[in-house]
């Protein structure tokens, strides 16, 4: 059951984010960074440009590797060759980068044990030093996002983001602060499915296409957006075509469990095509061998064809709605693209801009599977992530990424940091809150008066009484409603912002809920105008209640009254049935007593005596020990008396 | 004087024999040709000694040395060992060197008194560098190669290095080692220096491709004709220097 507390606990579809929401909105994560940071490396690298352009001009004796480093004497520059700086140095530039002589002192320093090693007598700094090195060396190759100190390495830090950018399939935005009329503390983070938005460049631009998507509220215009679902695997088909805009209350729904989404059109058709227990369509396998001839593979091959035309006839039925949808989502292996595209006279273009896969595995086929589709990708995902645990997911992510050179190693392929987010972490203020909804969500729903005493008059502050007041109702709790209306005095004619401003009353569950209200409204009809302002439509005296009662009451008698009429007429009926069944009965027994009769007159009398021996024998008689001829004249008579006897009955 | 010629139609003759100033390794070959023309020019002057190094021809590559030592790595067999130690006269220090990087004639360029070596050699074995052919050791890379021993020969006179070798970084180079520097090429135009020459104070054999110029570089280099090493930029002027090309 869907509560109307915060608006993070409901899905929060795409296409309508509330404005208080989507005003305070701001894209967040990888996708914010890399302008800033490029614009951050630019004026590095060409300080370096210039100082390295600067470097060899000098005219007295120097060292190619380390920057800046000139030396007045060669006994200077020979000391240095062998100094650790330049050992670093002489390595680090296979590597494509160095450190100047400022840099290196701030490296050394970050490394606490080599008190042993003095460079001025390089012989004498012994293991300690090269180990120095060695560990700065594999310390730079650990963590190179911080020291940009080369062209090279932020060109390829930014590359990495820029990949991160382009392959995490979540976008997300946050709030830029806490919205409490809706429930949102300040670190929540929304993700936007990547395929819903066009391909963009920067991160801007997700926003104000997120803000252009939204429903305009004009119902002309809303109702021509939709986007199209297609799958097809395993010989299974399933499309689907849904409006944008969510289904009206009154509207019909034709399509079991779809909820509140408007499908537009649905088609879906099974045909055999994949081989059992091998897996594979059957073309794949003819084209991997020769053709196979088995009845299987012609059932196949024909199932695949009948399974590819029903398809191409669908899309062309479905043209129009096709032309108008904004995004096309499909789910095909590369042969079965062949059927929504790709053929003479196809409805839809390879290129087209709008086809999407589906972001995320999708199950079989089913009409089923394709509204859970639909509502992974249209609803928000919500996370609660403090800023220090995202940042530590990105760097995560971004170190994570493969050079894009370097052969990819076989390891998992990292997940979109954001998109698993793990422990949710706020501040403890906030965290408490959170921790404290929970628990009042949950003393309502199980009904906890007495728990809920206490605690209400301790945090109060912290809820919205409105908000409250519909949750209680909403999850039928009399006796807590009675206590907050009437103990606690909330106040039910506040609009609950969470569910389109609706009034605590209608969210009521059932009507005894609603005579809660009412009761409440009639004893106190002053506290405030329930009629407008709380939309009750009218107090509950006790009397009016029990008019009610006594007039169901008499309305259940006559109910009964009727109803035992009813049934002393069936009665009667029965009675009537029973009668003819019986003179039935008779007649037949009548019959049955003249056919023994006659059969008694032929003479057999043991005969229908007990259980009859088929064959063989009759009346004792036994055919057996006789001769042929004997038999035959045996039968023929026992065939005359038969035909005598038919006779004789007719 | 420097002699071409080749190791069994190979002009890499780098591969197949080091030269010292002390003594001289030859690979083993199916004829005595390549040994004869060191015969011809080294005999009774320092020992040639036909040998291999963990059972390959390719001794050159594997080992390094001066006139003070010879370092052989880790794959050379007790039975090498003791030949070499046999052959070399006892002033020479043999040491095996167990060092990730086994070709040691690719990752140490040295003379006398100077070596460069690959900037990923072990600390410990740059110490037993220094200590067996009592040279004072420098990690550097040759026009960025870190393979400096291919790249460059030296001896106690001069030094060829490769021919991408930047001017700044031939005055650093030559001021670290103390000797003068030339980029030139061997073998018609190779540049992997080490494989194509090998050099001693008063002589050098190089393949059997290098040109008469290369020669004549190669002659003024490392001063094998008594000429200063200022005859490679006066008198060669005109045949290395190509104007209005």
């Amino acid at each position: 059951m869907s509560t109307p507390t915060s608006i993070l606990s409901r899905g929060v579809s795409v296409y309508s984010i509330p404005t208080e929401l989507l005003a305070n909105l701001s894209v967040r994560s990888i996708q914010a960074q890399p302008p800033a940071e490029a614009e951050e490396i630019k004026p590095k690298s060409t300080a370096a440009k210039t100082a390295q352009a600067n470097l060899p001009g000098a005219a007295g004796l120097s060292c190619q590797t380390c920057p800046n480093a000139n030396f007045d004497t060669v006994e200077e520059q020979r000391a240095h060759f062998k100094s650790d700086w330049h050992r670093y140095n002489a390595k680090a530039k296979l590597a494509g980068r160095t450190v100047s002589a400022e840099q290196w002192e701030g490296m050394v320093e970050g490394i606490s044990s080599i008190s042993g090693s003095d460079s001025g007598s390089s012989s004498s700094s012994g293991s300690s030093s090269q180990s120095k090195v060695a560990r700065l060396l594999k310390r730079q190759t650990i963590d190179n996002n911080q020291n940009l100190s080369d062209d090279e390495e932020a060109l390829e830090l930014a590359d990495r983001q820029r990949r991160a950018h382009l392959r995490t399939a979540v976008i997300w935005f946050s709030p830029t602060t806490s919205i409490p009329s809706l429930g949102v503390p300040k670190d929540t983070q929304f993700g936007v499915h990547r395929a819903l938005f066009p391909p963009f460049d920067t991160a801007a631009d997700y926003l104000t296409e997120l803000k252009r998507m939204q429903l305009s509220g004009n119902n002309e215009e809303d109702g021509e957006r939709r986007l199209t679902l297609l799958m097809v695997a395993g010989g299974h088909f399933a499309g689907m075509i849904v409006s944008i805009k969510p289904r009206g209350k009154s509207e019909k729904q034709e399509v079991k469990g779809a909820g509140e989404v408007r499908v537009l059109k649905h088609k879906t058709f099974h045909r055999y095509t994949t081989r059992k227990k091998q897996g594979g369509s059957q073309a794949l396998n003819d084209n991997a061998k020769s053709k196979a001839v088995s009845a299987g593979a012609m059932l196949r091959r024909y199932g695949e064809q009948a399974l590819q035309e029903e398809i191409r006839a669908l899309m062309i039925e479905w043209e129009d709605d096709l032309a108008a949808s904004e995004r096309i989502f499909i789910r095909a292996s590369t042969h079965g693209k062949k059927s929504f595209y790709g053929y003479e006279g196809a409805v839809l273009s390879k290129n087209d801009e709008r086809f999407r896969t589906f972001p995320f595995p999708t199950r079989r086929p089913t009409l089923q599977e394709l509204l859970r589709c639909w509502h992974e990708l249209t609803r928000m995902k919500v996370s609660h992530l403090s800023e220090d645990a995202l940042r530590a997911f990105d760097e995560e992510y971004i170190a994570s990424l493969q050079p894009k050179n370097k052969p990819i190693k076989p390891t998992p392929a990292p997940t979109p940091a954001p998109t698993a987010p793990a422990i949710p972490k706020l501040s403890p203020e906030e965290e408490a809150k959170l921790d404290r909804r929970k628990r009042l969500e949950e003393m309502i729903r199980k009904g906890r008066l007495d728990a809920l005493k206490p605690f209400w008059t301790k945090y109060q502050t912290d809820f919205e009484p409105s908000e409250i007041l519909g949750l209680v109702a909403s999850s039928v709790q009399e006796e807590m409603l009675k206590y907050l209306l009437e103990e606690e005095r909330l106040d039910p004619t506040q609009p609950i912002l969470t569910s389109n401003n609706r009034k605590p009353y209608e969210l009521s569950a059932n009507k005894n809920i609603r005579n809660v209200f009412r009761r409440v409204a009639h004893n106190h009809p002053e506290w405030y105008d329930w009629v407008v302002d709380a939309r009750v439509p009218s107090g509950l005296s006790d009397e009016l209640e029990q008019e009610q009662n006594t007039k169901k009451n008499e309305r259940r008698k006559g109910l009964k009254e009727k109803l035992k009429e009813r049934e002393k007429q069936r009665a009667a009926e029965a009675e009537v049935e029973e009668a003819r069944e019986k003179e039935a009965e008779e007649q037949k027994q009548k019959e049955e007593a003249m056919r023994t009769t006659a059969m008694n007159l032929n003479g057999n009398t043991g005969a229908n005596k007990g259980p009859q021996k088929l064959g063989g024998r009759v009346g004792g008689e036994g055919l057996g020990g006789m001769s042929q001829e004997m038999r035959m004249q045996i039968e023929r008579e026992r065939r005359a008396r038969a035909a005598e006897a038919r006779f004789g009955r007719g | 004087m420097a002699v071409r010629t080749q190791f069994e139609n190979s002009t890499d003759i780098g591969v197949f024999s080091k030269l010292t100033n002390a003594y001289c390794l030859t690979a083993l070959a199916s004829s005595t040709n390549f040994y004869s023309v060191f015969e011809s020019e080294l005999a009774d002057v320092i020992p040639i000694v036909h040998t291999t190094i963990g059972g390959t021809r390719i001794v050159g590559r594997l080992t390094a040395g001066n006139r003070h030592g010879l370092l052989v790595p880790s794959t050379t067999t007790d039975q090498e060992l003791q030949h070499l130690r046999n052959s070399l006269p006892p002033s020479v220090a043999i040491q095996r060197i167990e060092e990730r990087l086994s070709a040691l004639g690719n990752v140490i360029a040295c003379n006398d008194y100077v070596a460069l070596v690959h900037p990923d050699i072990d600390r410990e074995t740059e110490e037993i560098i220094a200590d067996t052919l009592k040279v004072e050791v420098f990690r550097q890379t040759v026009a960025s190669n870190v393979l400096v021993g291919s790249y460059c020969a030296l001896s106690n006179q001069g030094g060829l290095v490769h021919p991408k070798t930047s001017r700044s970084e031939l005055d650093e180079l030559s001021s670290l080692l103390q000797v003068p520097l030339v980029a030139g090429t061997v073998n018609r135009g190779s540049e992997v220096i080490g494989a194509g020459l090998v050099v001693n104070d008063w002589c050098a054999f190089t393949g059997l491709d290098t040109t008469a110029t290369e020669i004549s570089v190669i002659e003024a280099t490392f001063r094998l004709q008594g000429q200063t090493s200022a005859a490679v930029i006066n008198e060669m002027r005109d045949s290395l220097i190509d104007h209005y090309a």
